[in-house]
């Protein structure tokens, strides 16, 4: 055999070796087995105050788990980037960390993100979570909702105002008014919310959008002034609490009942210092709030374990990322026990996450899970907070919101 | 005589499959340009902002562009060393792109402000910006994974007289 013969068949044979130890997947030995989450969080920036506690608490729940011996001998590894509300980062955090060997689940933690990642989600499929938009709840593909979606919270608010108001013997309908950020995604409760709301047959007002940032809100409140019940949408604290405390100067609050989303007022962050300013003002929530957070099991071994601080410093985004792991965890165990350790991939977390319909998840940090063939919501209903002196109590139980997202015309 | 044969056989051999493992990962050659490539790190980035550009890439695919932080050069969020993306653009039919580096990346990654929750706008006075130097910044074909550098300088501003 010639040189050049021999070189070929040698060279050959050390080319298919390192294909077969680069490219072909790990076949797991029994050691050592893991999965991935990934979090393209924002630590730092407009959504930090409600991000980085969800982090914590996924973060936290993984440990948890992995210290008990993951699921199933299966341990969870948590990763999280502080992509710093920049886009361009939390893509190239996407890309680095695509291939994460069983990654099975991602939180987007931004609208745009997710939307330029949906091609790249098609290629690599996993169940993604992203915010509460209704075109990620129309449209079921890969985007998963961590509760309901904005304009089912509005038309629930809705529902809750008609109530109170008759129940307090009035005639005819109220009078509405609504304020939101200036961005797409604030503004998103419309597209459905006013179908809704023009259905119930409400006096809504001219909705009202300001910039992100803004410090006085007197401009705004005024326009608004007419209004029996006024709804804050879409602003992260301390943003609601500031369009309440700016009410309060203008004396709006005394007859105008403020109902804030789950965005708004958290025990903790900022509550106590404007107490009087929010007094009586509703929150809607898509997990335990207030007095009901702090009393849950699960939040205070997890919090009081792993941040080693006592349990009336955590807030309540905590709560709802212990609800996302505890969605994620069993879903996982769905997989594993559908196609095992070694077949697992974010394909069959996905259909593991359409499995979880009807089921109690989150130990009642939640509703029951919705998620399904057909829903992309994390559970459809909703709970009712009231701001009682320095706290934020419960004055409903779970109770289903509407489907004020199907009315619009997508 | 035997064994030299056999070395050179084993080195062929090994060379020839190295070849075919690179020319298989290499298939482009791809440009990218920073302009300018040369400035003062200013709030005008954000009036005026850096453009990035290239060629070479797959048709239609997005590129994402990272800063390569130096040694001993801290960026906030991100493990010394690691890189930061800083913009991300798509490239055309013709696989060319060209994408500013916007407002968020020189906030967050090149100025390193921190974040005034209460007002909801970028606090300057905790910033720690880049310090004055070379910055690699690389792009990276999303679905081709073909790369191609170029090098940003921040020079130190005029001395106030």
């Amino acid at each position: 055999m010639t040189l050049l013969k021999k070189a070929i068949m040698v060279s050959t044979a050390i080319f298919l070796l390192l294909t077969f130890f680069v490219l072909i997947p790990d076949i797991s030995s029994g050691e050592d087995k893991e999965v991935a989450y990934l979090s393209l969080g924002d630590y730092t920036g407009p959504t930090a105050s409600v991000v980085s506690f969800v982090d914590m608490a996924i973060e936290d729940y993984a440990k948890f788990v992995n210290d008990k011996g993951g699921v199933n001998g299966v341990k969870i590894k948590f990763i999280g980037v502080d992509t710093r509300y920049d886009i361009a980062r939390a893509v190239a955090a996407y890309k680095k960390y695509a291939l994460t060997p069983r990654l099975l689940g991602m939180n987007s933690n931004n609208s745009n993100v997710a939307r330029i990642l949906e091609p790249m989600i098609k290629r690599n499929p996993m169940p993604v979570l992203v915010p509460a938009e209704g075109t990620f709840a129309v449209n079921i593909g890969y985007n998963f909702l961590p509760g309901q979606c904005y304009q089912n919270f509005f038309g629930a608010a809705v529902d809750w105002i008609v109530n109170d108001w008759k129940t307090k013997g009035k005639n005819g309908m109220p009078t509405v008014g609504a304020i939101s950020w200036d961005s797409p995604a604030a503004r998103d409760y419309l597209r459905g919310g006013l179908e809704y709301a023009k259905k119930i047959g409400i006096n809504l007002l001219e909705p009202e959008s300001l910039p992100p940032g803004t410090l006085d809100h007197t401009t705004y409140l005024t326009r608004l002034k007419s209004a029996d019940y006024i709804y804050i949408t879409g602003l992260v604290e301390p943003g609601q609490t500031n369009i309440i405390r700016d009410a309060h100067r203008l004396g709006i609050t005394t007859k105008t009942q403020f109902i804030c989303d789950f965005l708004g007022p958290i025990m903790g962050l900022g509550l106590k210092t404007h107490a009087q300013a929010l007094q009586g003002a509703l929150i809607q929530t898509i997990s335990l709030a207030g007095t009901d957070f702090f009393a849950h099991p699960l939040v205070k071994e997890i919090w009081t374990k792993y941040r080693k601080k006592p349990v009336n410093e955590a807030v309540r985004p905590y709560g709802l990322g212990l609800a996302i792991a505890l969605n994620y965890e069993a879903a996982l165990k769905i997989a594993l026990r559908d196609v095992g350790y070694d077949k697992i991939n974010g394909e069959t977390m996905y259909r593991a996450y359409q499995k979880l319909e009807g089921k109690e998840t989150t130990q009642g940090l939640q509703g029951p899970c919705a998620y399904s063939l057909n829903s992309r919501l994390g559970s459809r209903e909703i709970r009712w907070n009231q701001v009682k002196g320095e706290a934020i109590v419960p004055v409903s139980g779970w109770i289903k919101a509407p489907d004020a997202v199907s009315m619009y015309k997508w | 005589m035997g064994i030299k044969i056999r070395s050179a056989e084993l080195f062929l051999s090994i060379f020839i499959a190295v070849s075919i493992l690179i020319g298989l990962s290499w298939s482009y050659a791809a440009e990218l340009v920073v302009t300018p490539d040369k400035t003062v790190l200013s709030p005008m980035l954000l009036k005026q902002p850096l453009m990035l550009s290239g060629s070479g890439w797959k048709p239609n695919e997005m590129v994402i562009v990272n800063l390569i932080p130096p040694q001993g050069v801290n960026i906030k969020g991100v493990d010394q060393g690691e890189d930061v993306g800083i913009a991300l653009g798509n490239a055309n039919a013709e696989g060319l792109f060209k994408v500013p580096i916007g407002a968020m990346p020189i906030l967050m990654t090149f100025f390193q402000v921190d974040w005034d929750s209460a007002t909801m706008k970028p606090n300057f006075k905790k910033a720690t910006p880049l310090p004055p130097g070379a910055y690699d910044l690389e792009a990276v074909g999303f679905e081709s994974n073909i790369k191609a550098k170029t090098t940003l300088t921040l020079v130190p501003p005029p001395d106030k007289k």
